[in-house]
């Protein structure tokens, strides 16, 4: 009996969410500065993703202010 | 609950949310030409939108809903969300999907999949199927926000439904689409309040975490029947229901008196009711005043506590609480007793099953005492909620295979959440929202099971009615049922907002999802890959014969007429009015035609001009599907249909979208077969196998003379189970005996993929 549950795939499961969780925020705060520097050449690569993204949020919306 | 406060707030909810959508739009677009648009977008922010779209009504009121019949087990389920949902989906595909994305310049999941491997088809063809299925699990969010608002104001079920598809559809065409983040965060941090609210509420209501689940272990299934043989003479808070549009409680509006078993004991207990409740009638008839007075509202609560008659929880559900509206009291008693003595007339005169439901129809009752038929049927796992049902029991499958599996592992092969990945701008991003993501799924998925499933405890020790009874068999009413009867009534109000929020946020992606399914993949790279280049989307095929091919036209044609067929069929079988279909289709062709005609031409370039069109036609006809869908789908439909469509997209994408991405030699053709054999199969599984949907579909009966090919436990076995293997062995096979037909995109692909800075 954990936490007033009999059943171990219940409670086991109740515990698993949390640790899960858990580990979602330290791997968030461990890596919180890695993987940040981007080459010039990606920073190219996303200005033209950026626009043909923008072209295609108008043809589905409408585009909006101008 | 107040509909005029809650007007005001949902109107000062609305305004908000489209000064936010102007704000980000107006960012999005400034930023794109002179520096990387979104660059400072803060990790959070990513997280939020992400979630926003991930969790939605489905989630909370359908799955929370299904709780309350399955219990903790589906607790399994956020074990995977997160395990799954967040951290694999981030650390694992993510990281890579935004590389080759950018390198591939894809915009769209069938975009991303048909430009690795080289395929105009694989990118139609996965467009074709988005498209055709998202309104499936677009209706189940649909279903899910209008119940609420049903439920908390009342209004007619079909109503709810359409003013709900009209808000997201003006939503949807006004620009409140993906890119527009700060939207996103505003829905995202509503609904984390609000479900945290709600988790620390029921706990607190409990008397603590422990004692809360103690107690739910405690009322085992075996009270549930006790309970029931003791409120079998009841009518009880799903018994009886009126149809005259103020005092609905039914949302669905649904005729459903097919499992009643008139067995005259049942209507024996309401006879001290009846009696007790006439004289009540007659000294309402007589008291002037507007309130109930505090005589006639304890007599009420006598009448209920002796009879087990839910007065109060009648009131309650009917939004009229005792001292609102006594007209409502004296016309509920006037027709009980009237429709009693008619019945027990009946009855006595040998009146069978259909007679019963031809008297209950006339009196607009949609459901008698469905609990006493339906508790045993249910499908409670036999240890009570906080036990998992046994292995390889039907349920057990469903619970694993279907909800478990098929939206755990399915979410990572899921178009409107594959391209948020995306629009990242780091790795860095990436790792800082798996934070916020992670919390953000315990809070919302998580809070949904327990509350789910505790509520039975609530509404078992308040209203002596486990949850499912209470609102008469349909658990998808469980969750909005439980916030009006537990809550005060401010949180009603914030809970609507949150209801808004989770349902605007995913179909807003979804009817993103289905417009560029439609316009950009099918259409554009299919139907026009041909076709002169002026009218085409890439310039790629300028060299290629410019002509729209008989094969294509064909396609076209069977398209139309597909959608055309699934369209007339569905408005036959339609219980609603033909009047809400032409109200709806009325309302989204002039929203077409003025965002068509009126929006400023002069910045789009000539190949979107073509596409503008196309593409919102298919954003309207997927929601006039999702909408019709959503008007006709059966109760409690909302978890499987979205577990349906989740399980659909895995079966088809997760395996070449796996091998896509981290498998250099991987092929065209094995995607290919991956793809054809992962839908090939799901269609068998479902159009035999499968218990409910073959029974549903009746192709089985129809060739092999029985409603489904498989006995025991296995029909009950999810297809995914089924196709998601035979499409990873095509995937492997296939890809293994051929070779790679274009080693220069997997370069392309692959460029700085895995390289750690």
């Amino acid at each position: 009996m954990v936490l007033g549950i009999p059943d171990p795939s219940i409670w086991i499961a109740y515990l698993l969410l949390i640790g899960l969780t858990l580990l979602c925020v330290v791997y968030g705060i461990i890596n919180w500065n890695k993987e940040g520097d981007i080459s010039d050449e990606e920073v190219k690569e996303e200005k033209q993703w950026n626009k043909e993204e923008i072209e295609i949020e108008e043809e589905v919306s409408g585009g909006g202010d101008k | 609950m107040n509909i005029g406060w809650l007007i005001i707030v949902v109107v000062i909810y609305l305004a908000v949310t489209a000064y936010l959508g102007y704000i980000g739009f107006k960012r999005t677009k400034s930023a794109a030409d002179y520096m990387v648009g979104g660059r400072r977008v803060n990790p959070i922010v990513m997280a939020l939108s992400y979630g926003a779209t991930f969790i939605s009504t489905s989630a909370i009121v359908g799955f929370g809903g299904l709780a309350s019949r399955f219990g903790m087990s589906l607790l399994w389920l956020t074990v995977f969300n997160i395990g799954f949902g967040i951290f694999i989906a981030f650390v694992v595909f993510g990281k890579r999907t935004r590389r080759m994305g950018l390198n591939l310049d894809a915009h769209t999941f069938p975009e991303f999949l048909g430009r690795r491997l080289d395929s105009k088809f694989i990118q139609w063809f996965s467009g074709l199927l988005i498209f055709l299925l998202m309104p499936l699990y677009a209706a189940a969010v649909l279903i899910g926000g209008s119940q609420v608002l049903t439920v908390l104001t009342k209004i007619p079920f079909d109503v709810g439904l359409s003013i709900f598809g009209i808000l997201v559809a003006v939503y949807v065409l006004m620009g409140g689409l993906k890119g527009v983040m700060y939207t996103d965060a505003l829905q995202a941090t509503l609904m984390f309040v609000g479900m945290i609210i709600m988790l620390v509420g029921i706990y607190v209501m409990l008397g603590g975490i422990t004692p809360a689940h103690q107690k739910l272990t405690q009322l085992k299934p075996s009270m549930i029947m006790a309970a029931d043989t003791k409120v079998d003479g009841l009518l009880n808070s799903g018994g009886l229901q009126l149809t005259k549009p103020d005092i609905v409680v039914n949302p669905s509006n649904k005729t459903s008196v097919t499992n009643i078993v008139p067995a005259t004991s049942v209507f024996d207990g309401v006879k001290d009711a009846e009696g007790r409740l006439g004289k009540l009638y007659s000294k309402m008839t007589n008291d002037k005043s507007n309130q109930l007075s505090p005589e006639i509202t304890s007599e009420l609560k006598a009448i209920e506590a002796n009879n087990n008659l839910m007065v109060t929880t009648l009131l309650a559900n009917t939004n009229l609480p005792p001292n609102a509206n006594p007209e409502f009291v004296k016309r509920y008693a006037e027709t009980l007793i009237e429709f009693d003595n008619k019945l027990e007339q009946m009855l006595a005169g040998g009146g069978g099953t259909n007679d019963v439901k031809a008297l209950t129809k006339s009196y607009g009752i949609i459901s008698l005492n469905l609990k006493m038929v339906k508790v045993p049927q249910m499908g409670v796992p036999a240890g009570g909620w906080t036990s998992s049902p046994p292995s390889g029991s039907p349920l057990w499958w469903l619970i694993f295979s279907t909800i478990v599996l098929g939206v755990g592992i399915g979410v990572l092969a899921q178009p409107q959440l594959v391209v948020r990945f995306m629009t990242v701008k780091s790795n860095q991003q990436i790792n800082r929202s798996i934070l916020i993501g992670g919390i953000f799924i315990l809070a919302t998925t998580g809070t949904a099971f327990i509350v789910g499933s505790l509520s039975n405890v609530y509404l078992f020790e308040k209203f002596g009615s486990v949850s499912v009874a209470f609102v008469g068999g349909n658990h998808d009413l469980v969750i909005p049922a439980f916030i009006a009867n537990a809550f005060p009534d401010w949180f009603g109000y914030v809970f609507m907002l949150v209801i808004l929020a989770a349902g605007m946020s995913t179909l807003s992606s979804q009817f993103h999802t289905i417009g560029t399914s439609f316009g950009r993949d099918f259409f554009e790279n299919g139907i026009m890959a041909n076709a002169p280049a002026e009218n085409n989307v890439k310039s790629e095929v300028k060299g290629k014969k410019p002509r729209v091919s008989v094969a294509k036209t064909l396609i076209i044609i069977a398209v139309a007429s597909v959608l055309s067929v699934l369209i007339a069929l569905i408005m036959i079988n339609a219980k609603i009015q033909i009047i809400t279909i032409i109200i709806v289709l009325l309302f989204l062709w002039l929203i077409l035609i003025f965002f068509t005609f009126f929006s400023k031409e002069d910045g789009h370039s000539s190949k979107m001009k073509g596409g503008i069109l196309v593409t919102r036609i298919g954003i309207l006809v997927g929601i006039l599907l999702t909408v019709i869908l959503g008007l006709n789908l059966e109760e409690g439909i909302i978890a499987r249909a979205t577990s349906i469509f989740f399980g659909l997209m895995a079966s088809s994408f997760l395996a070449p979208y796996t091998a896509a991405i981290f498998w250099k030699r991987f092929t065209r053709k094995g995607a290919i077969a991956g793809i054809l054999a992962g839908v090939i199969a799901s269609a068998i599984a479902f159009l035999f196998f499968h218990e409910k949907e073959a029974a549903y579909f009746g192709i089985s009966k129809l060739i092999f003379g029985k409603p489904f090919l498989i006995e025991g436990p296995f029909a009950s076995v999810d297809p995914l189970v089924l196709a998601l293997p035979v499409s990873i062995i095509f995937t492997i096979v296939v890809t293994l005996l051929t070779k790679v037909e274009n080693p220069a995109t997997v370069e392309k692909a692959f460029k700085g993929v895995g390289k750690k800075k």
